[in-house]
C-alpha cells in the first residue's frame, strides 16, 4: 500500500537526520540498553519458579532495609525485598506502563482527532469542548482522582493516564488534519470521486499522523515519571510489586537513616531513583532530537 | 472599550467550563452506588449513620439531571462533602490548608522565575559557550527528574546530613509557644504573620521549613521557563531592532535588558498557565515528602484514604485556579503586546 | 594611504571579514578599500550577497557572531582627529555608533522595537548621546524655578537635585541617576523628558512625518511602511552624525514613496552636508542621488569613480555587464552567465574570473589590485595595470 510505503520513507529519511546530533545518540543509546535490560530480565534476575515474576523476592520480614550482601546485590528495601531484581524487572513495568498507556492514548488521540478534523461542524465543537473539559484540570490531579474512583493498582493507574491523555493527542490530530484537508492533492482525491472514508485513510493520515506518533515517543517519558509518581503515592502498584515507583515509596520511612548515620540506607531511594531518572532523559532526549527534526520535515513540505 | 468585554466574556465562560468539570464528575460518579454517592453530600461523621436519609434528601436514587441539581446547588453553597482523610468537611479543609501552599508557592515562584529567566537569558546570549550547554542540560535534566526523588535527596542530604532546613511547617517548640501567647493570624502565612505579630523568630523558623520544598519545586518548574527563554531570547537577538539599537550606540547589556528581554518575556507568558498546572502537580507530592501541611498533602491523602469527596473537591479547587491563571495571562497579553487588541 | 585630508571623512583600508559557521570558513570580505568624502553621497552597488551590508556593519564593527573582522583599518575622522576604528574598544565604538556613524536598514520597520512607541525609541537616540546636554538644560530650568519657589521644603528638594545633576553632568551614565527617578526627586526627570520629547517632535517634523505629536505616542505596527522609514531615518539622524549609512533603504517601499525617500536624502547632503554612503542593487538610484560609486562583487571592491564616469566609461568587465544588464526598451534581455561564487571556497585569484568574458591566464592565479587608472578612477583588474 502507498500510504505505509510513505511512511516508511519518512521513518529512513528521520533516522538519518539523527546522527548529526550528539544528544540524540546518547538518548538512543540510553534507550537501547534499556530495552536490553528488559528483555534479559529474566537471566539477569531469575525470578523464582511458580511466582509471578514481578513480586520481588523476599528475604525475611524484618522491615529495616539492609545494606548490599551476597545475597541481594544491592541490598534490600523495606520488607527485605531485592533491591536489584525490582530494579530490574520495574524496567520492564516501567516499558509495559509507558508502550501500552502512548500506544492507546495515540490510537484514540487519532481517532477522535481524525474525526472532529475531518467532519468538522458541530462534531468537531462537541469534541473541542469536551477536551476543554479535560484541559481544565492538571492531569495528575485527575489521574489521582480517577484511581480514586476506579480504584487502587497499576492497571487502573494505566487506565487512568490513558483517560487524561488522549485529549492533547486529539488536538494534535485534529491540527494536522485541518492543515492537511487543505492541501491539493486532497481536493484532487474528492474530485475524481474519492469517499470520505478512503480520502481519510489512504491521503489525509499518512501525512497528518507524524507529529502525532512524534509527540507520542516524546512523551513516553513523562509518562513513566507520573506513573511512578502516582505508584509513589501508594495509588499503583501494591507494595513487593517491581516498580520503581513503589521501590521509593517503601524507603520513605528510611530517607534519614540512623541517629549517626544519616546516609544508611541510601540504596533504597538512590538506586531506583537513578532508574526512573536516567530511562526518562533517555527518551526525553530522543523525544527532543525527534521534535528538533519534525520542524525542517514540516517546512520541507 | 474591546478590553472590558473581553475581560467579561471571560469570566462569564469560567463557570463555563467549571459546570463543566463538574458534570464529566458526576457522570463518572453515576457509575456508583447511591449509598457510595451519598458521602459526597455528608458534612459530619455522624451524618454516615444517616445514609438512607441522605439519599432521600438528595434524591440520589432519582434521574440524573434531578440529582446534578441538588449537588450543584450545595456546591455553591460550599459544601463539597465530608473528607474522612482530614476529618473535617471538604471545603473547611480547602480553607485550612490552602494558606499554607500558598506559602510554599509564594517562595517557590519567584525562586523559579528567577532561575529560569536569568539562566535561559544567560544561555542565549552567550549561545553555544560552556553555559548554554550547561543550561541546555539541566533544563532537560530538571525535566526528567522525579519529583519526589529529588525532595527525597534533598531532604536527605539537606536534612539528614546536615540537620539543616527540617521538614514539616514549623519546629515543636514553635508550636509551643504559639498556643501559649497570642498570636493573631492576620494572613495564614507564618513568615509574614510573624513580623507581623513582632515574632521574628516564627518567621525564621517558618522560612527554614519551607526553603527546601520551595527549592525543590523551583528546581522542577524551572526546566520549562528556562528553555523556553532562551529560545525566545535566541529569536528576539536575531531581529533587527537589536542591531539598530547598538548602531544607536546602546551598550550592550542595555540592549539586551532594555529591548531583548521584554519582547522575549511576550511568549513566555503562554506557559505561565502550563508553569501552574505543572506547579499544582508539583505542590502533591512535595508537600508529601516534606510532611508539609497544605493542600497538595490534603490531596495526597485523600488519595491514598480513598476519599473521593476530599479528591474531588481538590480537582475542582485546582480545576479553578488553573483557570483564573489562564484568564489573567490572557488578560496579561493586551498590557504587555501593544500589537494585540480585542 | 592614513592621510583624511583631501576631504575625506571615512576610510576603510584592507579590511577583512570571515565567518566561522558550521558549514565552513566564509570569506565574506577579501580585501576592500574604500572612502567616504565630505558631503558626497557614494554608492555601493552589487548582487545581493556581495557583502555590501558586512562592510557597512564592519565600519561600526557590528559585525555578529560568528563573524568576525580579521584585518584592515577603519579610518574616521572625529572632533578629536583621525582615529582608526580597529584598535579603539567596544565603550569607544558606542560613542561612535549613532553620533558619528548611523545606519539605516532595508526592512522599514524591522529597526523598530515593536513593543515601544515611536517617540520613545527616537528618543533613546538623542539620550544616550546627548545626556550632559539634557541635562544642562533640564538643571538651567530648575534653577529658574528655585528663584520663584517659596515654600522652604520644595526649595531643599530642588537644591537636592541641582546638586545631583551637577554630578551628572560632569559622569551622565552615573547610578546617581536612580535617585532622580524616586517619585520626591523627579523633577529634572520630568523636565528632561519634556525637553526630549520636543527635539523628537521637532526631528519627526523635519523627516516629513505628518502630525508629529500624535506620531510620537504611535507604535511601530500603526505607521506605515514610508512612515516607518522616516521614523527610522529621523532615529539614525538624531544626534547629527557625519556619516549615514543606508542600506537599501528604499528596495521594500513603492516607487513613490522611494522618490520621497530619495529626495529626503538628497536634502540631508544639500542642507546638512552629511556624508552617505548608499548600499543598492539599482543602477537606476545611483544614476539618480550619487556622487560616486563603488562596485562591489563577491566581497572585493572592483571599481571606484565619480557616478558620470561609472556609466559614460565602465572599465571593469564586471561593472560593464551589470550596465549591460540594464533593460532598455527594444533591447534584448542580457544576464551575466554563471552564478555569484560560494564563499568558503571562493575561487582563486580574481573571484570574477569564472565569469568573466575577458579572463586571462593570471586572473586565476593573482588577486588583481585596486589602482588608479584614471584620475579618481579606480579599477582592481589585471587588463589595466
Amino acid at each position: 500500500m502507498s500510504s505505509i510505503k510513505l511512511f516508511m520513507d519518512e521513518l529512513v529519511f528521520t533516522f538519518k537526520k539523527m546522527r548529526g546530533s550528539p544528544l540524540s545518540i546518547v538518548g538512543s543509546v540510553i534507550v537501547v540498553f534499556y530495552v536490553c535490560l528488559a528483555i534479559a530480565a529474566p537471566i539477569l534476575a531469575p525470578p523464582q519458579p511458580g511466582r509471578d515474576p514481578y513480586i520481588m523476592p523476599s528475604y525475611g520480614i524484618s522491615p529495616i532495609p539492609k545494606p548490599p550482601s551476597n545475597e541481594a546485590i544491592w541490598g534490600t528495601t523495606e520488607g527485605q525485598y531485592d533491591l536489584y531484581y525490582g530494579c530490574i524487572w520495574g524496567v520492564r513495568t516501567a516499558f509495559r506502563t509507558g508502550l501500552i498507556t502512548t500506544a492507546a492514548v495515540v490510537m484514540l488521540g487519532i481517532i477522535v482527532g481524525s474525526i472532529a478534523g475531518y467532519f468538522g461542524g458541530k462534531v468537531d465543537e462537541i469534541i473541542m469542548r469536551i477536551t476543554d473539559i479535560f484541559y481544565a484540570i492538571p492531569t495528575l490531579v485527575l489521574a489521582m482522582a480517577i484511581v480514586v474512583l476506579f480504584g487502587v493498582g497499576l492497571d487502573n493507574v494505566i487506565k487512568a493516564l490513558i483517560i487524561v491523555g488522549w485529549p492533547t493527542y486529539a488536538r494534535l490530530m485534529r491540527a494536522e488534519i485541518l492543515r492537511v484537508k487543505n492541501e491539493d492533492y486532497v481536493e484532487a482525491a474528492r474530485a475524481i470521486g474519492c469517499s470520505n472514508f478512503r480520502i481519510l485513510v489512504k491521503h489525509i493520515l499518512p501525512n497528518a499522523i507524524y507529529p502525532v506518533l512524534v509527540m507520542g515517543s516524546m512523551n513516553i517519558g513523562n509518562i513513566v515519571l507520573a506513573a511512578s509518581a502516582l505508584s509513589f503515592l501508594g495509588l499503583g502498584s501494591p507494595a513487593g510489586y517491581a516498580d520503581w515507583g513503589s521501590l521509593i515509596s517503601l524507603s520513605r520511612n528510611w530517607i534519614l537513616g540512623l541517629p549517626g548515620n544519616p546516609l544508611a540506607f541510601w540504596h533504597t531511594y538512590t538506586i531506583p531513583g537513578l532508574f526512573i531518572f536516567t530511562f526518562v532523559l533517555g527518551w526525553n532526549l530522543l523525544g527532543d532530537a525527534f521534535r528538533d527534526m519534525l520542524d525542517p520535515l514540516i517546512r520541507r513540505r | 472599550m474591546h478590553l472590558r468585554e473581553y475581560i467579561i466574556r471571560r469570566l462569564l465562560l469560567l463557570p463555563l467550563v467549571l459546570l463543566g468539570v463538574m458534570l464529566a464528575i458526576f457522570m463518572i460518579m453515576q457509575g456508583f452506588t447511591p449509598a457510595q454517592r451519598a458521602v459526597v453530600f455528608i458534612q459530619s461523621r455522624e451524618e454516615m449513620l444517616y445514609i438512607n436519609e441522605i439519599i432521600k434528601r438528595y434524591h440520589l436514587d432519582e434521574p440524573f439531571h434531578i440529582q446534578f441539581f441538588y449537588w450543584l446547588n450545595n456546591v455553591l453553597h460550599g459544601n463539597l462533602g465530608y473528607s474522612i482523610s482530614a476529618n473535617m468537611p471538604v471545603s473547611q479543609a480547602i480553607i485550612t490548608y490552602f494558606p499554607a501552599t500558598v506559602e510554599l508557592v509564594f517562595l517557590a515562584i519567584p525562586l523559579t522565575l528567577l532561575l529560569g529567566l536569568t539562566f535561559g537569558i544567560l544561555a542565549a546570549v552567550y549561545r553555544d559557550s560552556v553555559i548554554d550547554h550547561v543550561v541546555r542540560f539541566f533544563s532537560i535534566s530538571a525535566w526528567s527528574l522525579p519529583t519526589f526523588w529529588s525532595a527525597i535527596i534533598l531532604l536527605a542530604v539537606f536534612y539528614g546530613v546536615f540537620g539543616i532546613f527540617p521538614p514539616g511547617r514549623l519546629s515543636v517548640q514553635t508550636v509551643l509557644s504559639l498556643s501559649q501567647t497570642r498570636f493573631i493570624s492576620y494572613t495564614g502565612i507564618y513568615i509574614i504573620d510573624g513580623l507581623l505579630n513582632g515574632r521574628p523568630d516564627v518567621s525564621w523558623d517558618a522560612l527554614n521549613h519551607v526553603i527546601l520544598p520551595s527549592l525543590n519545586l523551583a528546581i522542577l518548574s524551572s526546566a520549562l521557563p528556562m528553555r523556553i527563554m532562551r529560545s525566545s531570547m535566541l529569536e528576539v537577538l536575531g531581529k533587527e531592532y537589536i542591531t539598530a539599537a547598538r548602531a544607536k550606540g546602546l551598550s550592550k547589556w542595555a540592549t539586551i535588558w532594555r529591548h531583548a528581554v521584554k519582547n522575549a518575556l511576550i511568549p513566555m507568558i503562554t506557559v505561565a498557565g502550563t508553569m501552574v498546572a505543572n506547579l499544582i502537580t508539583g505542590v502533591v507530592i512535595t508537600e508529601t515528602v516534606f510532611a508539609y501541611p497544605g493542600l497538595g498533602r490534603f490531596a495526597a491523602g485523600a488519595a491514598t484514604s480513598l476519599d473521593m469527596p476530599g479528591i474531588l473537591g481538590f480537582a475542582l479547587f485546582a480545576a479553578f485556579i488553573y483557570a483564573i491563571t489562564n484568564l489573567i495571562v490572557d488578560v496579561l497579553y493586551c498590557f504587555i503586546d501593544p500589537r494585540i487588541k480585542y | 594611504m592614513t592621510n583624511l585630508e583631501e576631504g575625506k571623512v571615512l576610510e576603510i583600508n584592507n579590511l577583512v571579514v570571515r565567518f566561522y559557521t558550521y558549514a565552513g570558513v566564509v570569506k565574506a570580505i577579501d580585501n576592500v578599500f574604500l572612502y567616504l568624502k565630505d558631503g558626497e553621497i557614494l554608492g555601493v552597488v552589487g548582487e545581493t550577497g556581495c557583502g555590501k551590508t558586512v562592510t557597512a556593519l564592519s565600519s561600526l564593527r557590528l559585525i555578529p557572531n560568528p563573524g568576525r573582522i580579521e584585518g584592515g583599518d577603519i579610518f574616521l575622522k572625529t572632533d578629536d582627529g583621525l582615529v582608526n576604528l580597529m584598535e579603539k574598544n567596544e565603550k569607544y565604538m558606542e560613542k561612535v555608533r549613532g553620533r558619528y556613524i548611523s545606519i539605516v536598514f532595508q526592512e522599514p520597520g524591522a529597526a523598530l522595537n515593536p513593543i515601544y512607541k515611536i517617540g520613545e525609541q527616537v528618543g533613546e537616540a538623542l539620550l544616550i548621546h546627548r545626556k550632559a546636554h539634557y541635562y544642562s538644560e533640564a538643571l538651567r530650568r530648575v534653577e529658574e524655578k528655585l528663584k520663584v519657589e517659596r515654600n522652604p521644603f520644595k526649595r531643599f528638594i530642588l537644591k537636592l537635585e541641582v546638586k545631583i545633576c551637577e554630578k551628572l553632568i560632569e559622569d551622565p551614565n552615573s547610578s546617581f541617576s536612580i535617585l532622580l527617578s524616586l517619585p520626591l526627586l523627579n523633577e529634572v526627570n520630568k523636565l528632561m523628558e519634556t525637553l526630549i520629547k520636543d527635539d523628537v517632535i521637532y526631528l519627526l517634523k523635519i523627516m516629513g512625518l505628518p502630525d508629529p505629536e500624535r506620531t510620537y505616542n504611535r507604535y511601530p505596527h500603526e505607521l506605515s511602511g514610508g512612515m516607518k522609514q522616516r521614523a527610522v531615518i529621523a532615529m539614525a539622524l538624531a544626534c547629527n552624525p557625519k556619516i549615514l549609512i543606508a542600506d537599501e533603504p528604499t528596495t521594500n517601499l513603492d516607487v513613490t514613496i522611494e522618490a520621497q525617500i530619495l529626495h529626503l536624502i538628497r536634502e540631508l547632503r544639500d542642507k546638512f552636508n552629511s556624508s552617505i554612503l548608499y548600499i543598492t542593487h539599482d543602477l537606476g538610484i545611483v544614476a539618480e542621488i550619487c556622487d560616486r560609486v563603488a562596485v562591489m562583487y563577491a566581497g572585493n571592491i572592483c571599481e571606484m569613480a565619480g557616478v558620470k564616469d561609472i556609466f559614460r566609461e565602465p572599465i571593469h568587465p564586471y561593472t560593464k555587464a551589470l550596465i549591460e544588464c540594464i533593460p532598455r526598451p527594444g533591447k534584448q534581455f542580457k544576464s551575466i552567465p554563471g552564478t555569484i561564487p560560494n564563499l568558503i571556497n571562493p575561487p582563486s585569484g580574481c573571484r570574477f574570473h569564472p565569469r568573466c568574458p575577458e579572463a586571462m591566464e593570471i586572473c586565476s592565479k593573482e588577486a588583481p589590485k585596486l589602482r588608479e587608472v584614471k584620475e579618481g578612477h579606480l579599477v582592481a583588474c589585471h587588463l589595466y595595470r
